[in-house]
């Protein structure tokens, strides 16, 4: 774990796979990805131990490789230029009220489903301290993934415009091991019918590159807070998230961390500077060393923090907290049996 | 966690080794002969697609009826 | 479980199909099932195809409706767990796949002459629950018709680092080996009782014997050999004490997970539940075709001894798991080894198997104690308790996570009638699989030294 520490920003071949991307200009990737044929499947499947296995057969640009390797690297050290920008948050806690405007706003906004929270508010307390204190809870976009290196399908990847965390909707498979693999529990599953289960997002779901990755997920699929790419992708909107905007706190800084000019940077500097150097900052769990992209500012929660009630609570703002409450499928056709007779 | 294709030698390198000791056995030992071995090599393949085809007629007849 | 005087029954109605004067040759005892079907074999060939009737069912009702059918919710806020039984019955049947190999290796490589009789039926069992394995990874799925289009052409990338895409990988090696081990030993007595075998599944003989020669059979036992060797390191070392476990064990985001004994710990259960599987088919086929000199008294003392000493294994890999995971281990591994020591599941988990090696260590201890009724019958325990042991692992993972805060957030999980239904649709699989197997080939390898 020690040794992991050291290196920073590892650019991970399974992480540049966009067909936008300089590196491999023109490639079709949603094209390959969608292709629906037995012929595929069943040359996939005869050369699987044949050698099949080898990269070289799938790194084809044709077949669903991806850009780094499409670029001619074929051992896989992809170039740290893959994704310059690496869009992340710096969350001011000390400013944080636990209003859940944010939660309501991403709900909002994204159009999600009962009990699904994107963002999501702790709220505690320390043993000896009467103060409640709050934890926002978003995809911490970490550099070092765990939901993308565990996901068996490259649905789970980075796109390379600013290094956002997203799902293909279109790939995903629905196994649910991103969501077992992040230690932060930010995915949240499309157990049922969306439609059904207060879901309203009503856009066609793809971004500027024509994936499908904007808001609440289709059936079958895994969603989780994605930094509101829709936004990403408008110039004007560019560096907002439904949740910064409706935070009126001014809790939530979105950016480009990586640019030490960007606005959540330039905040970060601020603070520091009014702090007089002695500014206390955190990354979440941060020694399982999946280099979280979100700095928090304030103290994380110690192993003794226990959660109490917030000042709002989620019922109040027409919110579900725990969603298994209202994940009740409908009666099988035995029990309407019965209960008809 | 941050060598890329560790995977890859942890499947090819480590977890093949005994398929390759395996065919080797099968290719040289005695009583040495090719025509069987070939025939198989030709169940592993064989095998691989009917697992595999059997799978995506499977997931084609759940894309038709569920999709 | 049948009374002898049916089973015997039905032994004379298969009985009947072959002339007089072949069975009194041992190979004609192994062919007897080949008969014409007697009428319990259609009982149960009625009861398994109703119970995977019943599962379809049920799977279309998951299909339709999605997986909030089942008793799955998301964990942290969402106050469940995503991975369920589905996971679990995974596991279980992987680990009982085991049974295959481990008779096979037995017999072939470390040559313990008494597991013979059964290799043929563990192998099918291997495939049978491998079978299993494969289709609970179908319908744990939420988009399960892209299995194919979405796994395969991204495999080359996604091995890097995925350890789903591992497991796809070897389950499907170890499926294409067991395939092929099969093909090889049975190819010669396919082709000697070729005029014995029901005609109607001649072109499926054509197509196992390929290429066959009257005298490849000694070169065909050799590449047994060589594959039994390979097979032996490859599944129990890389599959069920390798891919398998490192699905949660290189997770550190779930503590209950994380940690290099899930390996060991993993294959003992599954070497434990899979020689308990072979002991219960070894049993059913015994009393069902009056095999009592076929599957002799030997066999199930030896299975029960393996199955024994693995339980023991297992128990003692718990042991370390419960001491290192509560003496002085960091806060989020002490409360996931705590919860687990709560759980009454586990406590009736171990008491299963404490019962298998007790009665194992009994069984030993004096002849007078053997029996084989009763041994078929304890077998029934630890693999019970793999399952049940199995799921739980797999659920309490995320209900006790790195994330502190979420372990004092409400959670639970109870599988649905949908999933509990899959286990019923599982077993009636294997259960199909035997009948037609059963019909299609000796299931008892028979002796070069034959008439």
């Amino acid at each position: 774990m020690g040794e992991r520490r050291e290196v920073i920003e590892p650019e991970e071949p399974w992480e540049a796979q966009d067909p936008g991307d300089p590196a491999a200009p023109g490639q079709p990737r949603l094209l390959t990805r969608r292709e629906v044929t037995g012929a595929l499947a069943g040359c996939a499947a005869g050369a699987l131990v044949l050698g099949g296995l080898h990269r070289s057969r799938f790194a084809d640009p044709t077949s669903g490789g991806t850009a780094a390797q499409a670029a001619g690297d074929p051992d896989g050290v992809a170039d740290a230029e893959a994704t310059p920008v690496r869009y992340g948050m710096v969350l001011d806690l000390t400013r944080c009220d636990g209003c859940l405007a944010c939660v309501e706003a991403c709900r909002d906004e994204n159009g999600l489903s009962d009990g699904v929270l994107w963002p999501y508010v702790f709220a505690y307390r320390e043993p000896d301290d009467d103060r409640t204190a709050f934890l926002l809870r978003v995809c911490q976009q970490c550099a070092d993934a765990p939901c993308i290196k565990v996901c068996p399908t490259t649905a789970r990847h980075r796109r390379p415009s600013d290094g956002l965390v997203l799902t293909d909707y279109d790939l995903c498979i629905g196994c649910r091991y991103c969501e077992v693999a992040c230690p932060y529990g930010v995915n949240y599953f499309q157990w049922g019918d969306p439609e059904t289960y207060g879901g309203e997002f009503e856009g066609d779901r793809r971004d500027a590159r024509g994936v499908s990755v904007e808001g609440d997920p289709p059936l079958g699929v895994m969603g989780k807070c994605n930094y509101c790419p829709q936004r990403q992708d408008d110039p004007e909107l560019r560096g907002t998230t439904a949740c910064s905007i409706a935070c009126t706190m001014k809790v939530i800084h979105v950016g480009d961390m990586n640019d030490p000019d960007s606005e959540p940077n330039r905040y970060l500097a601020q603070r520091r500077e009014e702090s007089g150097g002695s500014l206390p900052t955190f990354r979440l769990l941060e020694e399982l060393g999946t280099e979280p992209n979100v700095v928090y500012i304030g103290s994380p929660p110690s192993s003794r923090a226990t959660l109490v009630e917030g000042p709002v609570a989620y019922e109040e703002v027409g919110l579900v907290e725990e969603r298994r409450t209202v994940l009740e499928g409908p009666a099988p056709w035995f029990e309407r049996i019965g209960a008809s007779s | 966690m941050n060598t890329p294709s560790y995977g890859l030698w942890l499947l090819l390198g480590v977890v093949f080794a005994p398929v390759y000791l395996t065919l080797a056995g099968w290719a040289l030992g005695q009583p040495r002969q090719l025509r069987l071995p070939l025939v198989g090599a030709g169940f592993l393949v064989g095998l691989t697609a009917v697992a595999w085809g059997g799978v995506a007629v499977l997931a084609y007849l759940l894309h038709l009826t569920f999709g | 479980m049948t009374t002898t005087v049916e089973a015997e029954r039905a032994v004379q109605r298969d009985d009947a199909q072959l002339p007089e004067e072949v069975l009194t040759s041992r190979t004609s005892v192994i062919l007897r099932p080949l008969g014409r079907p007697s009428l319990r074999y259609l009982a149960v060939l009625a009861a398994a195809l109703a119970g995977l009737a019943w599962f379809a069912q049920a799977w279309a009702f998951q299909l339709r409706n999605g997986l909030v059918v089942t008793g799955l919710s998301d964990w942290g806020t969402g106050g469940g767990v995503p991975w369920g039984i589905y996971v679990g019955s995974f596991i279980w049947w992987v680990g009982i796949a085991h049974g295959g190999i481990v008779v096979s290796a037995a017999v072939r490589v470390f040559k313990i002459d008494a597991l013979k009789p059964v290799a043929r039926l563990a192998e099918l069992l291997t495939l049978a629950a491998l079978v299993n394995a494969g289709l609970y990874i179908i319908v744990h799925l939420g988009r399960p018709d892209r299995i194919v289009t979405s796994i395969l052409p991204h495999l080359g990338q996604t091995i890097r680092s995925s350890p789903l895409a591992w497991d796809v990988v070897v389950l499907t090696l170890y499926f294409v080996l067991t395939g092929t081990y099969l093909a090889l030993t049975v190819r010669h007595d396919l082709h000697e009782l070729r005029d014995r075998l029901p005609r109607a599944l001649r072109p499926f003989y054509r197509v196992v014997l390929v290429g066959y020669r009257p005298g490849e059979r000694r070169k065909a036992e050799r590449m047994a050999w060589w594959l039994a060797l390979g097979v032996i390191v490859l599944a129990p070392l890389f599959l069920h004490g390798g891919v398998i476990p490192w699905l949660f064990a290189v997770l550190p985001s779930q503590p209950g997970w994380f940690g290099s004994v899930q390996g060991p710990l993993f294959l003992a259960a599954a070497l434990t539940s899979a020689l308990a599987a072979v002991t219960i088919l070894a049993f059913v086929f015994r009393r069902a075709y009056g095999w009592e000199g076929i599957i002799d008294d030997g066999v199930f003392r030896s299975l029960s001894r393996w199955t024994g000493l693995f339980a023991l294994l297992y128990l003692w890999l718990q042991l370390q798991q419960v001491v290192t995971g509560s003496a002085m281990a960091p806060d989020s591994v002490d409360s996931a080894v705590d919860a687990r020591l709560e759980a009454p599941l586990f406590w009736l988990a171990v008491a299963l198997l404490a019962i298998t090696v007790g009665h194992a260590g009994l069984q030993t201890l004096s002849a007078r104690l053997f029996s084989v009724g009763r041994t078929a019958a304890v077998a029934g325990l630890p693999v019970l308790a793999i399952l049940i042991e199995k799921t739980l692992f797999v659920v309490e993972g995320p209900r006790h996570p790195a994330f502190s805060l979420y372990a004092q957030m409400p959670s639970s999980y109870a599988p649905s009638w949908v999933e509990l239904s899959s286990v019923v649709g599982a077993f009636a699989i294997v259960v199909l699989l035997f009948l037609v197997a059963v019909k299609a080939l000796p299931l008892v390898e028979t002796e070069e030294d034959e008439p």
